[in-house]
């Protein structure tokens, strides 16, 4: 069983944003922050153990000085490994805060349950005046490939953006297909794969994310038609949630990926670049 | 503290779907669901079981917690708060806005008991915060509120169902019957908890709501 945290501090300096690693404990790893070409200090997270196991828990702490500006990445999946009895469900926390004229882009590979594992997942996410935000997060049925379907015992999400202080999304669920029934119209349907992506920016006026929402729904409309389902809506306030729903990952990721340049580029005036060329 | 003579009656009144104040032209992403092929007639019983214990269960929470905030004539915003972040979907956030605000319009219209008077003018309160909050000024019982609540849903859903899918009076009486226990069960439930406490997972609903927009005909507002 696993304690490890990782905190992270990003401040703009001059002309470029500079990580500082303040805690880093196995097996925890943030591999070395570099500029990518939309001005981001790209770092990816690797969790050296593989996955996530029975009873450990990581924690992300990542502070976005003002003007900062980060992508968070992963080097692969979030591998859920089967529970370890008399443990404690594996569990991660996450906790952001993004100051005034931060952008903070979090964008993990999909969570994988494997059969039998439990996993807990918290984030935390405060957005300051001026803040600009684009988290995702995608789960899965299990290990696809294998024929693994919903055979996890129980994985529980619990995410929280506040701006300002206040909520402007919070979505809390927890599964257990024991007890539920997961292909359900009402959950997961046909599909296999669900991701959520929030798009934020504090202050920007709501009209603007109405004319967003439209336009990434036009897109979504396009995507679902080679499969899966996309959809895009105004958050209360202060931006977008897009969700999407497939049966494949290729499918999932290729959407993702789609909406989040559409979305980028639409409220920052820049491109989103991928932090590996394939996925 | 229970429900019964004059109290008993206006909160039948206040169950019925037939309520005027617009619950019957939203489908909160039924349309898509069945305009997509996703929900069909014999999904019914097990589809409105399942929302009984997800949105509607988050939504049951939530008017128990402003029934007790009526009681004491307590502000509510907070819930309100909370429960427009945990409703990503515009359009099924934006309905339950205005059902709420239409229903605390409608009962300073028709009581003029100084604690549904001296209600403030709502630019947001949801339905299910303003129905359990009026419960609570006006006496009701608690479980029958909430019960009653859940009641006005289900029974607005099952009406969409009737106009989009082949879907009988006497079938849906059936349907309405059976869910009864399902009912009583969220209720019952709902008991001594936080709105932050409840989890739900409904994606696929939330994410046919997003895209009810984009339907090429509709026939409801969301």
């Amino acid at each position: 069983m696993t304690q490890a945290a990782l905190a992270l501090d990003f401040s703009f300096d001059f002309d470029r944003t500079v990580l500082r690693v303040l805690r880093q404990e196995p097996p925890w790893r943030a591999l070395r922050a570099f500029q990518n070409a939309s001005g981001e200090a790209l770092i990816h997270l690797h969790n050296v153990s593989g996955g996530i196991l029975g009873g450990d828990e990581l924690t992300l702490d990542a502070t976005l000085q003002p003007h900062a500006q980060a992508q968070i990445a992963a080097v692969g999946a979030t591998r859920i490994y089967r529970h370890r009895h008399e443990k404690p469900p594996a569990s991660q926390f996450t906790r952001f805060h993004v100051a005034n004229g931060a952008l903070l882009e979090y964008l993990p590979d999909t969570v994988i349950p494997f059969a039998h594992s439990r996993f807990e997942q918290k984030s935390e996410i405060y957005l300051d005046k001026g803040a600009g935000l684009i988290y995702w997060e995608t789960l899965c049925a299990g290990r696809i490939a294998s024929g693994e379907r919903f055979a996890f015992e129980n994985i529980s999400f619990n995410t929280s953006i506040y701006a300002e202080g206040i909520p402007v999304a919070m979505e809390r669920y927890s599964l257990n297909p024991r007890v539920q029934q997961l292909s359900s119209p009402l959950r997961f349907g046909p599909f296999l794969y669900s991701a959520t992506m929030f798009v934020c920016q504090v202050n920007d006026e709501q009209a603007r994310w109405f004319k967003l929402e439209n336009d990434l729904n036009e897109i979504g409309g396009s995507l679902s038609a080679g499969g899966g389902k996309w959809g895009a809506s105004t958050l209360v306030r202060h931006g977008v949630v897009v969700r999407g729903m497939a049966q494949t990952s290729h499918a999932i990721s290729n959407g993702l990926r789609t909406m989040w340049q559409a979305a980028k580029q639409n409220v920052w005036g820049r491109p989103a670049l991928p932090p590996r060329k394939i996925y | 503290m229970q429900t019964h003579g004059v109290n008993l009656l206006r909160l039948l009144q206040l169950a019925d779907s037939a309520l005027p104040i617009g619950g019957l032209a939203h489908s909160f992403g039924l349309e898509t669901l069945i305009e997509e092929g996703q929900l069909t007639a014999p999904d019914l019983l097990s589809y409105f079981q399942d929302q009984l214990s997800e949105c509607l269960f988050l939504d049951a929470v939530f008017c128990r917690n402003a029934h007790s905030r009526g009681l004491a004539g307590a502000p509510t915003g907070d819930l309100d708060a909370q429960l427009s972040a945990r409703r990503p979907a515009r359009e099924s956030r934006d309905a339950s806005l205005t059902l709420g605000r239409r229903f605390l319009a409608l009962l300073r219209s028709l009581e003029s008991a100084a604690s549904i008077q001296a209600l403030p003018p709502a630019d947001e309160s949801h339905f299910a915060v303003a129905f359990g909050y009026v419960g609570g000024a006006l006496d009701f019982d608690t479980d029958a509120t909430v019960g009653a609540f859940l009641h006005q849903n289900i029974a607005a859903g099952i009406s969409v169902c009737q106009r989009l899918l082949p879907f009988g009076q006497l079938d849906a009486a059936a349907l309405a019957w059976d869910l009864k226990p399902n009912i009583l069960e969220a209720t019952a439930k709902s008991v001594g908890l936080a709105p932050s406490e409840v989890s739900i997972f409904n994606h696929f609903l939330e994410l046919s709501s997003m895209r009810h927009p984009m339907l090429p005909t509709r026939l409801f507002v969301s």
